[in-house]
């Protein structure tokens, strides 16, 4: 039977590794049903960058920027890519929101794609009651007008889902590019605005930010009318904080944080002429999968928008699979480029992504 | 010795005993069908680790996901398929042949047994 009473540990505002430590732990505790599905709000104190779990620190981030900028740097149990987890007035910009549920909690969990969907519906609520529209965009975004405005990732475990993703209240895109390691060419107005396009804040929405403590009451609520359950304040139990003492260790090691590193990794620029104008694609790779695009230049694609979602819907595809994502992308969406045949552009897309390949 | 699958449901894990009493890990077919595909894999065990029945020994990942896989018995871990890292498309399509995981020399066999169910 659906536990209908849900626990809420409020705001944890700490280092990243007790963060992402105690992550690890809560998702195992309620996979394992020693404590009831179970909801929080993060605050990174220091700021820190997380990266995905199968990420090599050096290639992603700078980290004598981050040192000088006194900015933490972790590991986190969940996949994706590097992400600042500070804002303009600090780290309450951008907390975190976590959801956990055993995987067995409602059948559509099974289904990995579904899932995300599914547990990214309060998030939509959470926005909604902001004032803003958002909508959940495949693979692992919610987006309003095509713009990002939440990313979204998974972490399993004995039996538990951690869902979890940030809320962008407010964001500092240059300072993003000073300390990530994206596949641009420089820091430069035109690639802020590039940003700009692909990303957006609560405060870009509405005008305002909420504060920290009303972002926790709007979540709570939010889960609340989305599942139908209670959410009742609580606390981590006896068994919890002992495994906490234990893996917090891990994740405060050297090895954890830099002791993984993918078979293969590159990023690559390339740049086209065509008929339909200048097109310059920007890839990462990692382990033969496409971790990153961004497609700029000077062609015409109608709708615009519609480049924002195929660069999302195109993240975390093996390269093989791509030219035919591409098309299938912009057959289903009667997506038009301006003097360039849909193959061709797929067949460009490829090339850019095989020919960095080392 | 049986070279029945075992499987250990919630940690996604078979072990089939071998000929020489060493334990063969992989991941259970129908654990994968959740998955579209596998991207990423991670041991996070070494050669001579000793584990016990239920330790996290590999991660999985496949875009922003990750799933932690544990040990079916306990014992030494023997041997790695180092291919699966390399090329991790294989667990998908060959679950209980090439995409094998880890060899385990099992040290309580008997007692953990009883608590995997025959695959």
């Amino acid at each position: 039977m659906k536990t209908r009473v849900w626990r809420c540990l409020g705001i944890y505002k700490a280092p990243a590794s007790h963060i992402h430590a105690s992550q690890e732990v809560l998702t195992r505790s309620v996979g394992k049903k020693y404590a009831p599905p179970t909801i929080r709000i993060v605050v990174y104190d220091p700021p820190a960058v997380t990266i995905g779990y199968f990420q090599n620190v050096e290639e992603e981030v700078d980290l004598d920027k981050l040192r000088e900028l006194g900015i933490d740097v972790m590991r986190r149990p969940t996949g994706g890519g590097a992400v600042l987890m500070v804002g303009p007035d600090g780290p309450e910009d951008v907390p975190g929101w976590e959801i956990y549920v055993p995987e067995d909690w409602d059948k559509i969990l099974e289904d990995i794609d579904k899932s995300y969907e599914y547990l990214s519906r309060p998030i939509i609520e959470f926005y909604r009651m902001l004032g803003i529209k958002t909508s959940f965009r495949p693979k692992n975004d919610i987006e309003t007008k095509s713009r990002k405005i939440s990313g979204v990732a998974q972490y399993r475990e004995a039996g538990g889902i951690l869902h979890t993703g940030t809320f962008l209240l407010d964001f500092d895109i240059k300072l993003m590019l000073q300390v990530l390691k994206l596949p641009i060419e420089k820091i430069s107005d035109k690639a802020i605005k590039s940003f700009e396009e692909r990303l957006t804040t609560v405060k870009r929405e509405v005008g305002f930010k909420p504060k920290i403590d009303e972002v926790l009451e709007l979540f709570k609520k939010a889960i609340e009318r989305t599942f139908n359950v209670k959410v009742v304040d609580g606390t981590l139990n006896d068994v919890e904080r002992r495994d906490f003492e234990k893996t917090l260790k891990k994740y405060q090691s050297k090895e954890w944080i830099y002791g993984i590193r993918p078979a293969q990794e590159y990023t690559h620029i390339y740049v086209k002429k065509t008929p339909g104008g200048l097109i310059r694609i920007h890839v990462k790779i990692m382990d033969n999968v496409l971790e990153n695009i961004f497609i700029t230049g000077d062609f015409f694609i109608y709708p615009k928008t519609a480049l924002y979602d195929l660069e999302a819907y195109l993240k975390w595809t093996p390269i093989d699979e791509i030219e035919d994502k591409v098309l299938e992308f912009l057959r289903s969406r009667n997506v038009r480029i301006l003097r360039l045949d849909p193959q061709y552009f797929a067949k460009l897309i490829y090339e850019a992504v095989k020919i960095g390949k080392r | 010795m049986s070279s029945e699958l075992y499987l250990w449901k919630k940690g996604n894990t078979w072990a089939k005993v071998e000929a020489d009493g060493s334990v063969k890990v992989g991941v259970i077919p129908d654990a994968l069908k959740r998955y579209p595909r596998i991207t990423s894999v991670r041991f996070t065990v070494q050669e001579g680790q000793s584990v016990k029945q239920g330790d996290k020994i590999v991660s999985i990942g496949a875009g922003k996901m990750t799933v932690a896989l544990e040990a079916p018995v306990s014992g030494v871990v023997a041997r790695l398929n180092t291919k699966v890292k390399t090329n991790p498309a294989i667990i998908k399509h060959d679950p209980l042949g090439e995409g094998w995981l880890m060899v385990i020399k099992p040290t309580n066999l008997e007692e953990d047994l009883k608590k995997l169910v025959r695959g």
